[in-house]
């Protein structure tokens, strides 16, 4: 199986004190792996040295084999993300964006561009302009624009985050479709647990900065976070 | 160099959906229209009794003094000051950030040169109407004028650029560019020695090349306009090299 993430030893540190330490992930492709953790345990900070939007102190990181910080370009290509709130350009329409993302890739026919509005359901505002949109609509805008550049490996900080009920069930079917054909790994953090429980084979639970992994089982994963976080304290 | 063009594409169309640039584009054209017309239809006598080519001159030294260094202050702030306070300025994307960082200043220059060249046609063409004294042999010196106006205008979005990465609230961008900009021109008045080591003392250098201009004039100045970009640009990359998501 090949390893769509391995990351060894890394620890960033912010002046706060908070932080991660020492983490060692590693992903197979086709996982769907949910990180959970109370705020402030360092979880978009792991995502972020994943995608290299924030540089380690220490550790290192391979997507799909190559190295993160040595070969930035060649290592985010099979990589598509959504961190944090959207990056989209107010002023301008989904689609617009999505056409000024697909300059950046070889690959992206406006065909291919419809289809992600389709899948994100933006197809009847994809002349709208972002500025317009709610935060839901936003957050749909976000998924849309990690899945344009047909992805091997998606990765997802908050993705439900302002969705409404018909959102949440169509980003649910989205990565399970997506995975199912395509074979694509995602990581996933959320606060949403139920919603991750449906998803995921595998957790990482990141408290304190430090990081520990839990097999989908019988018990509920309501239950597993709870004995963690107060074996770790908060 | 693909992704170079391609996200230099982006930065332009980021631009050109501003409405601050749509107005800097209008007011390229609709200055010296306007201009020409009240110089020559509405008896301004005083101004009648300069010559056509000053009146495009001074036309010329009001866009590279103050229309387009004004300009690029905008889309500095905009393309990075105001895209880190928005988030949007770092993306998981296949661009390294040195493209990333070129592309941005490869598109505040051309659009820089968009707004001469607007210009340029615009005096020509309002010129053409409504000078009587107006002929087809002005066009290469004046064009020539127009064209070498840019290169200093480049030293100047660097230096913009470095200055928009210094700080992180767009306000405070804009208004320690609009300040900085303003001592550089004023101080040689109060410290005459400093004329020619301040970057915005070459923006009328077209004047140099329309007169009198050495060999060894242009090499120093070309080393120097050079030398400041480089020092702009490297200064400028490091911080943005620097920033964090």
């Amino acid at each position: 199986m090949e390893k769509a993430v391995v990351i060894t030893g890394m620890t960033k540190q912010y002046s706060n004190i908070r932080g991660i330490q020492n983490i060692n992930l590693t992903i197979d492709q086709g996982e769907i792996v949910g990180i959970l953790g109370p705020n402030g345990a360092g979880k978009t900070t792991l995502l972020k040295c994943m995608t290299g939007l924030t540089s380690p102190d220490s550790g290192k990181v391979e997507l799909f084999g190559v190295e993160l910080q040595s070969n930035y370009k060649e290592a985010i290509r099979p990589v598509g993300a959504l961190i944090g709130p959207a990056v989209a350009y107010e002023n301008m329409s989904p689609y617009k964006n999505l056409k000024m993302i697909s300059r950046l890739y070889s690959d992206i026919t406006d065909t291919d561009i419809e289809k992600v509005l389709q899948q994100t359901g933006l197809t009847p505002y994809k002349d709208e302009k972002i500025s317009s949109f709610s935060m839901g609509m936003k957050q749909r805008y976000g998924i849309a624009s990690a899945l344009i550049s047909k992805p091997r490996l998606i990765i997802l900080d908050e993705p439900t985050n302002g969705l409404d009920i018909d959102g949440l069930l169509l980003l649910r079917k989205t990565i399970q479709e997506v995975s199912s054909h395509s074979g694509v790994t995602f990581v996933i953090s959320s606060h949403h647990i139920s919603e991750l429980e449906k998803l995921c084979s595998r957790f990482c639970f990141l408290i304190q900065g430090a990081a520990s992994f839990y097999e989908a089982g019988s018990e509920p994963l309501e239950d597993v976070y709870v004995k963690k976080v107060e074996v770790a304290g908060r | 160099m693909n992704t170079i063009r391609a996200n230099s594409i982006n930065e332009i169309q980021k631009l050109l959906t501003k409405k601050s640039t749509k107005l800097f584009l209008l007011a390229a054209v609709l200055i010296p229209v306007l201009t020409k017309l009240l110089v020559n239809n509405l008896f301004l006598t005083d101004w009648m009794a300069l010559p056509t080519e000053n009146i495009n001159f001074s036309l010329l030294d009001l866009f590279v003094t103050i229309f387009i260094p004004l300009f690029i202050f905008i889309c500095a702030t905009d393309l990075f000051t105001g895209e880190g306070e928005r988030e949007t300025l770092f993306q998981v994307r296949p661009i390294g950030r040195m493209e990333l960082f070129l592309s941005k200043v490869i598109a505040i220059s051309i659009f820089s040169l968009i707004l001469l060249l607007l210009e340029w046609l615009a005096v020509m063409i309002s010129s053409s109407i409504f000078d009587k004294a107006f002929t087809l042999t002005t066009i290469p010196s004046s064009l020539g004028a127009f064209f070498v106006s840019w290169f200093p205008i480049i030293v100047l979005t660097a230096f913009a650029v470095m200055l928009a990465l210094l700080v992180k609230s767009s306000v405070l961008a804009i208004s320690s560019m609009i300040v900085l900009y303003l001592i550089m021109l004023f101080i040689p008045y109060v410290l005459p020695s400093s004329l020619y080591l301040l970057p915005a003392t070459y923006l009328d250098w077209y004047r140099q090349w329309l007169s009198d201009a050495s060999l060894q004039w242009i090499l120093q100045t070309v080393t120097y306009l050079c030398s400041s970009f480089a020092l702009f640009f490297s200064v400028g990359y490091y911080m943005f090299n620097r920033k964090e998501a």
